[in-house]
């Protein structure tokens, strides 16, 4: 109860307030305007979070996150055009509501429900991470290592439609993270000589150039080009609500649930909770001829899954300190630069911390509502920002970004060459997060790792000794053998068919 | 610009190779079993077996696709000049802000900017000016983020 007191005690301070009032307006303009995205929104809000206490600079980040990828709703609904692409899976059905004249419906339904499912992620944080961490806080050497490489296997298996494709992203990041002194030897490798890369590869400039800078290429490429002509002003936004959650509330359930639990999948973010959830409430529907024509169930199960994700996804981040998505993987860091290493130790080293920090995602959620409300009616004004005017001011914050973590130009230099190298991966169906996982989370594995080889003096059998480590292995391999599994079974199938005739 | 998985497959591999042989002239630990070059050497033999993999994916469905195939920005000259600009930005930036100072560095890029993608060349010689002195004061004075003042020295505040 003390620890609770304290943590309100650090949240409910006027500077700390002010940060998530400036943060979620930020969060609002990110995900609203299409092209940014929410990662965006929060590897540009890095370099002002180390200038904050712990508490704002978390709160900032879960505060922008919320607020974006519900924003990302608005021109989905409005234009057809998603504002981030967690809003992308039900963008058919919310324009056709706005065209068949129910546009307000439609946003009062994305505000509400994705309030709603975001609180319901962080009700699922707030009781089960610090249960969790009492569990991992007995983890030695060897369960970390399993545990970093099932994070790491289950982001290259999900992100990608090809799995090869997935884990090549995966094999970039860990290279990339063994630049530098080496973890346990204390030699320089991949160096070539070069004084700035013996500290490694920066994570926030290669955050910052992935995420910001090879989405502004596309933008002036012309993929995010924005059009918002003849846009109304919009009327009451909670007339209906009341009688779509009773309608619905089975899919507003199943789309958190959903979102949540894929949210905790390191590598899954809200992205593909919102897909999940859309395409699971297809299934189950009555009406699935409606879906893609405006069906507003559709909207309900996969509005709740993107937002509860955001929540989801800070569980495996604080607790084992394996981000669920992109934005935690830099918030990670933010957490790593405020000295509060994440794992089971910060919920006993800083108890009143990560309570300020759980409560500030229930606060985000309902703050939603009321700033979301006010957004909205003034959206359609912000929609007319053109593209070209952002671009430039987006591409200077970022070359400041990547500067101000350690006052140094080669960190521009970091930011330029991964955002080409993001460009390019993207383009050719090779995703971006294994690899920003990979580099973030490198070198833990690698230091586990050696550890785990240097106690067992060489036997790698000790890998599987103890109970957690063995079956944490075992799930680790099983799942790299599933696709040749599933390879083979195919396969005998096929090949039984033919046999049949 | 696409590749196919071929061309993927040769990069996954030199990739590979590479790690694999800068790896090699590690120096081992005398008194210990595994040295600095574990765990790149590990990540390179994964890159060379995910090369292979790809090659053979390159092999059974994927070798009508051309190695490279431009993305449509890189054939029209008004978009691959807006794509160009965006990436000499920051090299101009490394190059010229020490010895420029933030203020007229940030201001040129963001009027070349500007005028490139928006139009209206006076408009944005103020939109620039002023986001660039409001930036230097943010950054600089608020966040304590040492940006240098180069040929506005005298000016600094």
């Amino acid at each position: 109860m003390e620890t609770i007191l304290l943590a309100l005690e650090l949240l409910f301070r006027v500077d700390v307030m002010i940060v998530i009032l400036a943060s979620a307006m930020f969060g609002l303009f990110m995900g609203a305007i299409p092209g940014l995205t929410a990662t965006m929104a929060t590897a540009l809000l890095v370099p002002v979070t180390f200038f904050m206490d712990p508490v704002p600079a978390v709160a900032a980040i879960v505060t922008s996150s919320a607020m974006a990828i519900f924003a990302g709703d608005i021109p989905g609904t409005l234009l057809r055009i998603p504002g981030t692409p967690g809003s992308a899976a039900y963008v058919d059905d919310a324009y056709c509501l706005t065209q068949s004249g129910r546009a307000e419906l439609c946003l009062g339904v994305n505000l509400c429900f994705s309030a709603l499912g975001g609180l319901a992620g962080a009700l699922v944080l707030l009781f089960a991470a610090p249960a969790l961490a009492r569990v991992v806080i007995r983890f030695g050497t060897f369960e970390y290592f399993w545990l970093a490489m099932l994070g790491l296997t289950c982001a290259a298996f999900i992100s990608s439609s090809s799995l090869t494709k997935g884990t090549f992203s995966l094999l970039i990041g860990l290279l990339a993270s063994c630049v530098g002194i080496g973890a346990t030897t204390g030699l320089p490798r991949f160096t070539f000589g070069q004084i700035e890369l013996m500290g490694g590869i920066n994570f926030v400039p290669a955050m910052i150039g992935a995420f910001a800078l090879s989405e502004l290429i596309r933008t002036v490429s012309g993929g995010g080009a924005v059009n918002p002509a003849n846009l109304k002003p919009i009327g009451n936004l909670f007339s209906g609500i009341a009688r779509t959650f009773a309608q619905h509330w089975r899919q507003f359930l199943r789309g958190s649930t959903v979102g949540t639990v894929i949210g905790i999948l390191p590598g899954a973010g809200s992205t593909l909770a919102a897909w999940v959830a859309y395409a699971l409430a297809k299934q189950t529907s009555r009406k699935p001829d409606l879906y893609g024509k405006g069906s507003l169930e559709g909207i309900v199960a996969s509005t709740s899954a993107n937002n509860a994700a955001v929540s989801g996804a800070w569980v495996p981040a604080l607790v084992f300190g394996i981000p669920g998505d992109a934005v935690t993987a830099i918030a990670i860091g933010v957490l790593f630069i405020k000295g509060l290493n994440p794992g089971p130790t910060i919920f006993i080293n800083n108890p009143e911390v990560i309570d300020a920090v759980l409560i500030s995602f229930l606060l985000a959620n309902l703050l939603l509502i009321p700033l979301g409300f006010m957004f909205i009616k003034v959206a359609r004004h912000v929609l007319r920002v053109p593209s070209g005017v952002l671009s430039p001011f987006i591409l200077i914050l970022s070359i400041l970004g990547a500067f101000a973590i350690n006052n140094t130009l080669f960190d521009v230099g970091v930011m330029l060459l991964a955002g080409v190298i993001a460009y390019f991966m993207e383009e050719n169906g090779i995703p971006i997060a294994p690899a920003i996982l990979g580099l973030l989370l490198g070198t833990t594995v690698e230091e586990n790792f050696m550890t785990s080889a240097i106690k067992a003096d060489g036997n790698l059998l000790a890998f599987f000794e103890r109970p957690i480590a063995g079956t944490l292995g075992v799930l680790t391999i099983a799942l790299w053998l599933s696709p040749l599994v599933i390879w083979l079974a195919r396969r005998r199938s096929q090949a039984r068919l033919r046999a049949d005739g | 610009m696409r590749v196919n998985n071929l061309a993927l497959a040769l990069i996954a591999l030199v990739l590979g190779g590479g790690v694999l042989g800068v790896a090699s002239t590690f120096p081992s630990p005398r008194h210990q079993a595994f040295g600095p070059a574990l765990f790149p050497s590990l990540i390179g033999l994964a890159l060379v077996g995910c090369g292979v993999v790809l090659a053979v994916q390159w092999w059974l469905a994927d070798r009508e696709a051309p190695l490279l195939s431009l993305a449509p920005w890189m054939r029209s000259p008004a978009t691959a000049l807006n794509v160009a600009m965006l990436l000499a930005i920051p090299v101009f930036y490394i190059f010229a802000v020490d010895r420029l100072g933030f203020v007229p560095t940030a201001f040129i890029c963001l009027w070349l900017m500007l005028v490139r993608y928006h139009g209206r060349p006076v408009l944005s010689l103020f939109g620039a000016a002023a986001a660039a002195a409001i930036l230097q004061f943010v950054f600089a004075d608020i966040l304590l983020v040492p940006l240098p003042w180069g040929l506005l020295q005298p000016l600094a505040w």
